[in-house]
């Protein structure tokens, strides 16, 4: 098995020794640096706290040095309490926001993926919705994890994490004609909704996903039906993840998660205008071979599913 | 794409985004949405009902058996716990 | 205390914390409940459905607001971004007070997600009064700080940990949300009597009590809150609301949740335990009047 990466991003060096006396908050930041070294530090694969510190010195020992033991637990078990604790819960949060990737990668290979990433980037955030935001950066980085499914992963990594994004992201006011009314589609720059994620992969990621979901929702009625019934014969399977490169949007409509297939041209009219292009431009992107009316039909259905909104003000001086 | 293509395709675009707007305020008069959201779409049926109250102040203890360390349960409350350190004993009686 | 300076005055009866696999019942039955507390970092997004259930049970419910990341302990100062956030659910809420943990959690921006317990020293006594008067100040609503269940003791603690609370609360002159089920579990984890902990706590700044579940293993407790109150932690409470009086109560269960009525008549025991602090409220009153 491949071993995660040592250092934390983020995370500036552990102290070499605990403080012993805590006199400032300079020494309190020490200790919880320290601390935190050592509950970000990856389990053994049996889940327990490295025997051994970063500096090669028994485990023990740094434990010893700033937790008191007591008549039932030593200093390095009760620190491993913390350590156990700390993983589990992240790895739960990851867990639950990957049905797909997990799937995908069955159990074994997916807790290796999620361990090696939560090693290299660890959270950053006050909450652990943003648990997820770099997965695809690190599959991207490190793709001895997922290999030789790489690709795929990395695809599922991004859907999933729009999933999040679509589920709780910002919403501005939508666009209305009076916006654009007097605009001359030369200049008129629309926005796209923040909670709107773009997707071109070469993977089914939506339909993947939806029968992973579908599949674990049907064994979890399994197995409350064994628990009041006779058992049943529940075989789930989920259709294979071939290669076929699609367009998706995902996003919601009244609160609801939607994955949108979209055509080629359409998609390229949509990176377009949020990568800030003009109307024009954006009807350039799309390419030959669209008509006129495909084009309207397209605009009226993104108007009425709120996509278009005001772009954000630019920063006067964003150097400041 | 010529110009004038462009500037018809320009012009559907245009017309798009008021036929859209239009459409918007018809819904909002008689109650009925989701066509454009249902139109070339896959709704989630699941996400609705999807945990994502993820923040808590709980313990993460607990020993289940696990092949593959920690197991994702899609339940709302988080489950970590893995392995085996001690055993739990329920002398304690629930009031 | 039933109501005072630090929960806004309110007289809250028992509560419940608010968890997604309630939602469609309380949406749908509107039970009577006295008020909620929530997860404040579960609704601290910037849209969607998270947002649209709060503000409907806005509409029904008074919600307090409780909070898992403040991290008043920690070295680090404040984040700015974050104080926004909470400020803009605050002023959604308009919760009478608002709460968070005495423990620390994160160090040099990088977050662990847990409540990790505090040396008990003076040095950082004081670190984290300031920062419960910073927070306070940013966000114009009165703080209760609560104790945590805790695992492992600093060497170099200086106290214990109900005179560490007291220093706290009494430098920030903030609030005590006092979590019995937390001091039951450290009180098994550290070897010391819980009545002392409860009898020396600052009564007059309890503005909220906690009830919860935890697991027994062998050699340790777990504050999992995946249990019904198990009955030394009823003793414990029933001798808490003596000391401060019937104050606002809250029972926590997330993990393993069961049917939102079995939750509610679990709390709704807390009713049992409080004869004693209801009847001096009477005494009190008759000698008043």
């Amino acid at each position: 098995m491949p071993r995660p990466a040592s250092r934390p991003a983020g995370l500036k060096p552990p102290p070499k020794h605990a403080p012993q006396r805590l006199h400032t908050t300079a020494d309190l930041r020490t200790l919880q640096r320290l601390m935190t070294h050592v509950l970000v530090r990856p389990l053994t694969d049996d889940d327990r706290l490295q025997p051994k510190w970063i500096d090669g010195r028994p485990m023990a020992q740094v434990a010893a040095e700033f937790i008191k033991p007591n008549d039932r637990l030593t200093s390095f078990e009760r620190l491993e309490l913390y350590n156990r604790m700390y993983w589990f819960r992240i790895i739960d949060s990851v867990y639950e926001d990957n049905p797909g990737l997990r799937a995908l990668l069955g159990e074994r290979r997916f807790a290796r993926l999620v361990r090696a990433y939560l090693a290299k980037y660890p959270s950053r955030s006050f909450t652990m919705r943003n648990l997820c935001a770099r997965l695809g950066q690190f599959i991207r980085e490190e793709p001895r994890w997922t290999a030789p499914r790489t690709a795929a992963a990395l695809a599922l990594a991004r859907f999933e994490w729009a999933r999040t994004v679509a589920f709780d992201g910002e919403a501005r006011p939508v666009m209305t004609p009076n916006d654009i009314a007097d605009a001359p589609p030369a200049r008129l720059r629309l926005g796209l909704q923040p909670y709107l994620s773009l997707l071109a992969v070469d993977y089914p990621v939506d339909d993947y996903t939806l029968a992973v979901k579908e599949r674990d929702a049907l064994r979890g009625e399994a197995s409350h039906a064994v628990e009041h019934g006779p058992r049943r014969a529940t075989r789930h399977k989920i259709p294979p993840f071939r290669r076929r490169p699609i367009h998706v949007a995902v996003h919601r409509y009244r609160n609801r998660l939607f994955y949108k297939r979209l055509e080629a041209p359409a998609f390229r009219m949509l990176e377009a205008i949020q990568a800030g292009r003009t109307l024009v431009q954006a009807v350039a992107a799309a390419g030959r071979g669209v008509t006129a009316e495909q084009v309207r039909d397209w605009f009226a259905t993104w108007m009425e599913l709120g996509w278009f909104c005001a772009r954000p003000a630019r920063p006067k001086n964003p150097r400041k | 794409m010529n110009k004038s293509t462009r500037l018809l395709i320009t012009a559907a675009a245009m017309a798009g985004l008021y036929t859209g707007a239009l459409a918007v305020r018809t819904y909002a008069a008689d109650d009925k949405a989701g066509t454009a959201a249902s139109k070339d779409a896959k709704e989630d049926p699941k996400a609705k009902h999807d945990c994502k109250g993820k923040n808590a102040c709980k313990g993460f203890g607990g020993c289940k058996t696990s092949d593959a360390g920690c197991k994702g349960k899609n339940t709302c409350a988080g489950k970590g716990g893995c392995s085996t350190m001690t055993k739990a004993t329920t002398d304690d009686k629930k009031g | 205390m039933p109501a005072n300076r630090f929960n806004g005055h309110t007289d809250y009866g028992i509560g419940l914390g608010l968890r997604v696999p309630h939602y469609a019942h309380i949406l749908e039955k509107k039970p009577v409940v006295d008020w909620f507390e929530i997860i404040s970092e579960n609704f601290m997004v910037d849209g969607g459905r998270p947002l649209e259930v709060l503000d409907q049970i806005l509409e029904q419910y008074q919600v307090v607001q409780h909070g898992v990341s403040m991290y008043f302990g920690s070295a680090d100062k404040p984040d700015r971004a974050h104080l926004k956030k909470l400020k803009t659910l605050v002023r959604r809420t308009k919760t009478p007070w608002l709460s968070d943990h005495l423990c620390w959690g994160s160090v040099d921006g990088t977050f662990t997600h847990d409540l990790l317990p505090m040396p008990y020293t003076f040095a950082a006594a004081k670190r984290t009064a300031e920062k419960i008067r910073q927070v306070r100040d940013y966000l114009e609503v009165p703080i209760c700080v609560e104790n945590v269940s805790s695992y492992a003791e600093f060497h170099a603690s200086e106290m214990t940990e109900w005179e560490f609370l007291g220093e706290v609360v009494e430098r920030a002159d903030c609030g005590i949300l006092l979590d019995v089920n937390n001091i039951y579990v450290s009180s098994k984890n550290h070897d010391f009597n819980p009545y002392d902990y409860l009898n020396h706590v600052p009564h007059d700044r309890v503005g909220q009590i906690h009830v919860a579940g935890h697991t027994k293993f062998e050699k340790y407790i777990l504050d999992t809150h995946d249990h019904p109150v198990l009955d030394p932690v009823w003793k414990l409470y029933a001798h808490a609301t003596k000391r401060c009086g019937v104050t606002a109560t809250l029972l926590e269960w997330d993990d393993r949740i069961p049917s939102f009525d079995e939750v509610h008549d679990e709390a709704l025991k807390a009713n049992a335990y409080i004869g004693g602090a209801r009847a001096a409220k009477k005494r009190a009153a008759v000698t008043a009047s």
